[in-house]
């Protein structure tokens, strides 16, 4: 599913270079990155996914050498196959419940709203709990809820990969294990690929594979 | 593009408030000059018009203004009266037809114009009800008296007192509406026009009571005495003039000395004009002659005038207004810096945000031009009014 080669990327302000020799996630798994905060596991999320380019190496994502491609191509690929969740949700707060979930579709060129696609989105949303709430704004919405539906966007493209930055990071346990539940019977219906950034141990034992993002460096 | 006014509009509305200012803000922008400009020139235009089928205007030496606004429009402020005389003094030269005007008292906030029947020859004044006054005590009421007062032929008016406080004051008189006038757009909608003579029987120049002679009267009679009858104040005086009691009204004094505040005089030529202006040219004679078009030209010069300075004043206000929206908006951007990134993060094309801002600015631009063309309009059908009862 991503493979990465002689990775090596230097940020902007040049304050920190991230270096890989070399990792392997395999296809169709859950995979959890654990590290202490501010090691780069979010910027190796950025790069799987083309959001940040390599200074050096490679990294092949879903067979695609995404570094190599134009940056609309990138977007592109991003788009359809790739599902971001973040820590924070990242959802817009003048939108209702569905509009936020629909928003890939409205403000991208390469997708197309169509009625076939909202009824993909009420049905994700029925599905995690969030059925009676569409039309709510999401700033009457619980932290848990947000996240919901902050994954069901991440989900509507039926993406074949999903990288999640501490989707749980400011949720409690209960919500914790929701928001888990509905990301994980995503990936074993469709079964896509997941790569989870993630500082809470527990939680560990329910993916398939662990890469401690430290160990990974200094190897 | 649908999609992104979707958004955009979503956005405006979950901020209805800042949207609403903004609106607002442009609407004012685009509107206060243009509708001060369509204001001046509406209304100016209106100004102009009935000063222009006014010839000449005779009045107490003064403010040319003053007698020019109140024998054209009615207004409040009235200069000193003349006497009658003077208007038999322009039919008199055989240069002009002469029509008297005796504008002081009011009925129900609406001026009461006391004048001659000739007036409604001379304004080319339609009916829309009803005919001329034939009698004193008979009246005649613009569109807009009939339509706020309610009133229609056949329905009584009653002068206002000048004074409450003053007892021994103007009388009301109570006058009987016999013509209503179709609506002309001007001054005359918003008065009522009785003759010269019953404007006097309010004033008291005139009055009606029983007939002293009566057995009815015996009771209030003090003293006779060479044809000279005292009577104490029971002698009932009548309010209102009637076809019974209309021959019990008569005049005290001469009717030449009777005030007026103005004549409209209508010259019978150009020649007829100025050898009329010539005969007021007298420095210390206490009448004046103006040409009402002149004096209305001086009028509207001077607000053209300060018209330049208002906009001026409105342009820097404007400038500056732009400039705080502006700021709004960059500040704006910068507060969604975050929520831009996340569009661009999900998918977005990066001229897609930029679109989304631009409609979004777009939207509260024309929506402001909409507000300020609805209120040019507005303004466009009201500007005469609304300059009129500035001046007024």
């Amino acid at each position: 599913m991503v493979e990465i080669e002689q990775l090596e990327f230097q940020y902007p302000t040049g304050e920190y270079r991230l270096k890989l020799d070399a990792l392997s996630i395999a296809a169709g798994k859950a995979s959890a990155i654990v590290g202490p905060s501010g090691c780069g596991k979010t910027t190796l999320l950025h790069l799987i996914s083309g959001i940040k380019l390599p200074s050096r190496g490679t990294v092949r994502t879903l067979g695609e050498e995404v570094h190599q491609m134009q940056q609309t191509e990138r977007r592109d690929f991003r788009l359809k196959n790739i599902g971001l969740i973040f820590q924070e949700f990242e959802l817009l707060d003048y939108l209702n419940v569905l509009d936020n979930v629909l928003l890939p579709y409205r403000i991208s060129s390469a997708l197309s709203l169509t009625h076939e696609v909202k009824e993909r989105a009420a049905l994700l949303l029925e599905r995690v709990g969030m059925g009676s709430k569409m039309k709510r704004p999401v700033r009457q919405l619980s932290q848990g809820e947000r996240q919901r539906v902050a994954i069901c966007r991440a989900l509507l493209t039926e993406p074949k990969m999903i990288l999640a930055d501490e989707p749980t990071g400011n949720l409690d346990t209960e919500n914790t294990d929701k928001v888990l539940d509905v990301v994980f019977d995503y990936v074993h219906e469709s079964g896509a690929g997941l790569i989870s950034v993630t500082h809470e141990r527990h939680l560990l034992e329910r993916f398939d594979d662990c890469i401690d993002f430290l160990e990974l460096k200094q190897g | 593009m649908r999609d992104s006014l979707y958004l955009a509009w979503q956005y405006l509305l979950h901020h209805r408030i800042k949207s609403l200012i903004l609106i607002l803000s442009v609407a004012m922008i685009v509107f206060l000059p243009t509708g001060l400009k369509l204001v001046v020139e509406q209304g100016g235009e209106a100004l102009r018009q009935r000063a222009e089928q006014t010839p000449l205007l005779v009045g107490a030496k003064g403010s040319s203004l003053e007698l020019t606004l109140n024998a054209l429009y009615f207004s409040e402020e009235s200069p000193e009266p003349i006497a009658y005389s003077e208007s038999e003094r322009v039919v008199e030269s055989g240069l002009a037809d002469a029509i008297p005007m005796y504008i002081r008292f009011q009925s129900a906030g609406f001026a009461i114009v006391g004048t001659s029947i000739d007036y409604f020859s001379f304004r080319t004044s339609r009916f829309a009800e009803g005919r001329q006054f034939a009698t004193i005590g008979e009246c005649v009421i613009g569109s807009a008296v009939a339509d706020e007062l309610d009133l229609s032929v056949g329905d009584k008016v009653i002068s206002s007192p000048e004074s409450v406080f003053d007892l021994a004051g103007v009388y009301p008189l109570k006058m009987k509406v016999v013509g209503i006038l179709e609506s002309s757009g001007n001054a005359d909608d918003r008065a009522i026009f009785t003759d010269l003579k019953t404007t006097w029987v309010i004033q008291g120049l005139a009055h009606g009571h029983m007939d002293m002679e009566s057995s009815e009267a015996a009771s209030s009679i003090l003293k006779k005495e060479e044809g000279k009858i005292v009577a104490n104040a029971s002698v009932k005086t009548y309010n209102e003039i009637t076809q019974k009691n209309i021959h019990s009204f008569h005049f005290h004094g001469s009717v030449a000395d009777f005030p007026i505040s103005s004549v409209i005089a209508i010259p019978t030529n150009a020649k007829s004009a100025t050898l009329l202006r010539g005969r007021y040219l007298e420095k210390d004679g206490l009448v004046q002659i103006v040409q009402a078009s002149e004096v209305m030209e001086d009028l509207l010069e001077t607000i053209a005038s300060v018209q330049v300075f208002v906009l001026i004043g409105l342009g820097v206000a404007g400038i500056s207004a732009c400039m705080t929206m502006v700021l709004v908006f960059l500040l704006s951007a910068q507060l969604r810096q975050r929520e831009m990134l996340t569009m661009k993060l999900i998918g977005a094309e990066s001229g897609k945000v930029a679109i989304l801002l631009s409609l979004e600015i777009g939207s509260i631009l024309i929506l402001g031009s909409i507000l300020a063309i609805l209120l040019s309009v507005i303004v466009a059908v009201y500007g005469p009014q609304i300059i009129q009862s500035l001046i007024l």
